[in-house]
């Protein structure tokens, strides 16, 4: 995976209005944009990732039938 | 294109995210160079990322389509006799069905230019035994005074009269209307002022009148001038283009246009009945919310009451008519319009399944070159919206030309045939004209959109690539579908050709005379006697004979003569029962002739003997028709039939000398009617006469010679519409003439394009199965095997198109029945006609391409791939 790819995905999650971003300094005093979720994005994850662990369940179910 | 703000500080965040990268790379211990390589690397496509992310942001498609409209404008720069042959195609159909449609926009569409258009009706009696449409004086007066549904009602009428000035004297159209009419029309002056009521002797130019008559001089407002030997005083000019429009039955004569309007010099007072009383046509304004039917019950009641009020006139035939004063103008033109439109229409669709074909022809071309886009990241629906792109580019191109196309079109049509349809020289290119041909070039665009990405769609990738040059089984069904195209479009020409087939044969039928006619060597003219000089019978009687006596003393005049029809009406034969209720007597024109007028026209004798200048006692000869329809079997010589006398003079009864056959010498589609013909001496009426003169060479060049001859006679008298009979028979016909021309060119055009399109699948077939053909030629096929085997070919998508067309054809010409003359709509012999001829095209058309594969070397065939 390249790194570039990053910028693309952050900015549909931009759109799409799940995270939001501050801009300021990092630690070693250069411009930096701190990405954070707002409370769509957080609900979107809770929701995807229910989604994931009912697929991941189903799948170890096939895989290890009892 | 707008900028988020997220968008603003990507490039430093990319250039920050690198360096951090870099500065990472180089604490690992990297020198800086191979630092920032590894980070770049790490990285990606900086370009591409940020692409990417701007177009996460922006909507894509336009820029898309601008970079597809850029691509295919090189492509078809590339291919510039695709590009020429699909332009010129699309600009011929667009033009058409613009030019066309311009038509019924002007003549069907837009409203009448009068304020309140959609109120206007014309209102007549309608004469159940004469079978017109007419209304008198005292009617007319009734009416104003007494019909509630009206704004106002006008009457009208025209004449042909003598406007003399210092200039000298030219005979001209004038209309006699109702002052009341220019309140109610809204109709607008460009100088001086409208008739209004009161005036008398008054005369309102149009625009066209004033600049050709008078050199727009503004001076002649408030001038006088002499009309028809009276002084009347020119008030104002109407704006340009107004002109009230006289829905009239289109004949003969009535096709010139109105110069100048007179107040309707009719009174109520003038108006008694009982007396002779004046026949006008009316048109009225209806009241706002009243509608047609209210008022034609209204004018009935008022006319019931005028019948039982005066029971001396017979009001039992009568039959009171209410229409749309548009529809009464225009509606006998709807037919021929209609179809004119719909041959268009085909001509468009056999246009676009041509392009279709060749688009489709190109598609299987580029099937490869659309698989290696699709291979290098091209979405499926990003190579089909280039090929949108490309129709829609050709459309444009195609709309665009078209439009000069019609541009053109419009002209030659409008100088041909001004006087063909009523209103058709209101045709023009407005925003209405402009707003169908765009839409007709978008359907196109999306016909040519969609074809070859169907045909496309399912490509399937790996095949195309794999398979290399070699893409016949998948150019197969293009070209299976390719044949289907060009049969149908084989189908629609049958149709056109079909339609056009009938209007020519028709037209035929009406401009054939008998041997003998040659209207091409005859010259008409027109002299209408006016003014108080020529209020009596001998002053005119006297003026006609010096008008015979000069004309045929001028060498090369074979025969010259006189006629004009004075009266219509009820022949009376002595002896024979007056015309009873139930059975309608036949009516019959009264004309005058001079003695040699039979033989200047052409006009055969079957009977008897002609009648000369100098007969003792009265005689007459009738035509055909009126033995035929008056005296069946009977033999009508020797009969006596009642002639009108000169006004207060007693009718008296005329014996019948001699029988001449039927000549159509005024309205060519029109049937014979029965006429009788009375020596010029004795007719009751001689201020009008048409003056036929027959020549030994080209009548327009003695034209001069004899209009100047007559003038010298009293320069106050005018010779007017001098054409040849050739001329005068061919715009009795004018508005088939129209229909006939125009739809003939469309159907041409429908040919060369099917032709073209029978041509252009043939030619493709071959080229494509050089192969298959030179692995038959080496197993033996002889080159006339091959020739037939692509003539067959040709021939059988040809046939199955002929096939269907002639069936379609045969469901749709009923439509056009009442455009036909003597032609049944379902002719066999045309059927049979444009079916061979097409065949034929089409054997012609597919034996190029035969040629061609008969020629193919094998050893070049089977090496080639």
């Amino acid at each position: 995976m390249e790194q570039g790819s990053l910028y693309p995905a952050l900015h549909r999650l931009i759109k799409r209005g799940w995270i939001t971003f501050d801009e300021g300094t990092s630690e070693n005093n250069r411009r930096a944009k701190y990405y954070r979720l707002t409370a769509k994005g957080r609900k979107q994850l809770e929701l995807e990732t229910s989604r994931w662990d009912k697929l991941a369940r189903a799948i170890a179910q096939i895989l290890r039938p009892t | 294109m707008r900028k988020h703000k997220s968008l603003k500080n990507l490039d430093e965040d990319i250039r920050d995210h690198i360096e951090r990268e870099t500065d990472d790379n180089i604490d690992r211990g990297m020198s800086p160079e191979e630092a920032r390589a590894a980070a770049l690397r790490k990285f990606g496509n900086v370009t591409l990322v940020k692409e990417d992310t701007w177009r996460v942001w922006n909507p894509v498609w336009l820029e898309q389509l601008l970079q597809d409209l850029r691509y295919c404008a090189r492509t078809l720069r590339r291919s510039p006799a695709f590009t020429v042959v699909v332009t010129l195609t699309l600009a011929v159909a667009i033009g058409m069905n613009t030019a066309a449609f311009s038509i019924v926009n002007a003549v069907l569409l837009k409203p009448l230019a009068y304020s309140n258009p959609d109120r206007w009706v014309w209102v007549a009696n309608y004469n159940r035994q004469f079978r017109n449409e007419l209304v008198s004086g005292p009617d007319f007066f009734d009416w104003q005074a007494q019909a509630q549904s009206f704004e106002g009602l006008a009457g009208y009428d025209y004449q042909d009269s003598t406007i003399a000035t210092a200039d000298g004297a030219t005979e001209d159209r004038i209309g006699q209307i109702s002052n009341e009419f220019w309140q109610l029309s809204g109709a607008q002056t460009i100088a001086g002022r409208l008739l209004r009521s009161g005036d008398e002797d008054a005369l309102l130019l149009t625009a066209g009148f004033f600049e050709r008559r008078f050199g727009s001089d503004p001076r002649v407002i408030g001038s006088t001038v002499t009309l028809e030997g009276r002084p009347v005083t020119i008030v104002g000019v109407l704006a340009p283009g107004f002109r009230f429009l006289l829905p009239m039955q289109q004949s003969f004569n009535d096709l010139r246009e109105i110069e100048a309007y007179t107040p309707l010099d009719i009174t109520p007072e003038t108006e008694v009945r009982g007396g002779p009383t004046a026949v006008i046509q009316v048109a009225g304004k209806l009241k706002p919310g009243v509608a047609l039917e209210q008022a034609r019950a209204e004018i009935e009641t008022i006319q019931s009451r005028v019948a039982k009020a005066h029971p001396e006139v017979y009001y039992g035939d009568f039959q009171v008519r209410v229409d749309s004063l548009q529809e009464k103008l225009v509606g006998s033109s709807r037919l021929g319009l209609i179809v004119l439109s719909a041959a268009a229409a085909l001509v468009l669709l056999i246009a676009c399944a041509n392009v279709v074909s060749l688009l489709l022809a190109r598609a299987s071309a580029r099937r490869r070159e659309v698989a290696i886009r699709a291979a290098a990241g091209a979405g499926k629906g990003r190579v089909f919206r280039q090929f949108f792109a490309e129709g829609m580019l050709l459309a444009a191109l195609g709309g665009a030309a078209g439009l000069l196309v019609a541009y053109g079109a419009m002209a030659t049509i409008l100088r041909l045939s001004w006087n063909a349809v009523p209103r058709i020289g209101e045709a023009v290119m407005d925003a209405r004209v402009l707003a169908f041909t765009s839409a007709i070039s978008l359907a196109v665009a999306i016909v040519f959109g969609f074809a070859p990405a169907l045909l496309l769609w399912k490509t399937n990738l790996h095949c195309t690539l794999k398979d290399g040059a070699r893409t016949f089984s998948a150019s197969s069904t293009s070209l299976r579908f390719r044949g289907l195209l060009v049969a149908g479009e084989l189908a629609l020409a049958v149709v056109l050709l079909v339609g056009a087939g009938l209007l020519v044969k028709s037209f035929r039928l009406m401009s054939s005379h008998p041997p003998g006619l040659a209207p091409e060597r005859v010259l008409v003219m027109t002299v209408v006697l006016s003014g108080p000089a020529y209020a009596g019978r001998p002053a005119q009687g006297a003026y006609m004979t010096e008008v015979l006596r000069r004309i045929e003393s001028v060498p090369g005049v074979e025969a010259a003569g006189i006629s004009n029809p004075f009266m219509q009406g009820v022949a009376k034969v002595e002896g024979m029962p007056a015309p009873s209720r139930r059975q309608p007597p036949q009516i019959v024109t009264f004309s005058m002739a001079s003695a040699a007028y039979g033989k200047a026209i052409g006009m055969q004798l079957v009977k008897g003997r002609w009648t000369t200048d100098g007969e003792p006692t009265p005689v007459l000869v009738i035509n055909r028709s009126f033995a035929r329809r008056i005296f069946d079997s009977e033999d009508p010589l020797g009969k006596r039939i009642q002639v009108p006398g000169p006004l207060g003079e007693k009718e008296a009864y005329a014996t019948v000398v001699g029988i001449v056959d039927d000549l159509k010498h005024s309205k060519l589609d029109a049937e014979p009617q029965p006429e009788v013909l009375v020596p010029y001496k004795q007719s009751p009426f001689l201020r009008a006469a048409n003056v036929t003169v027959r020549v030994a060479s080209d009548p327009l060049s003695v034209a001069p010679a004899l209009r100047q001859l007559i003038s010298e006679i009293d320069k106050s008298q005018p010779v007017y519409d001098v054409k040849t009979l050739e001329e005068a028979l061919a715009d009795s016909i004018a508005p088939r003439r129209f229909n006939l021309y125009l739809i003939g060119t469309l159907a041409t055009v429908a040919l060369l394009l099917a032709v073209i399109g029978v041509y252009g699948v043939i030619a493709y077939s071959v080229a494509q199965r050089t192969h298959e053909i030179g692995v038959r030629m080496a197993l033996g096929a002889t080159r006339s095997e091959v020739i037939g085997m692509v003539v067959r070919q040709g021939l059988g998508v040809a046939l199955a198109g002929i096939g269907t067309g002639v069936a379609g054809a045969y469901l749709l010409t009923r439509m056009m029945e009442s455009l036909l003359y003597q032609v049944k709509p379902t002719d066999p012999q045309t059927f049979a006609a444009v079916a061979i001829a097409l065949a034929l095209t089409a054997l012609i058309a597919s034996w190029g391409p035969a040629l061609k594969a008969a020629l193919i070397d094998p050893v070049i065939a089977l090496r080639c791939e």
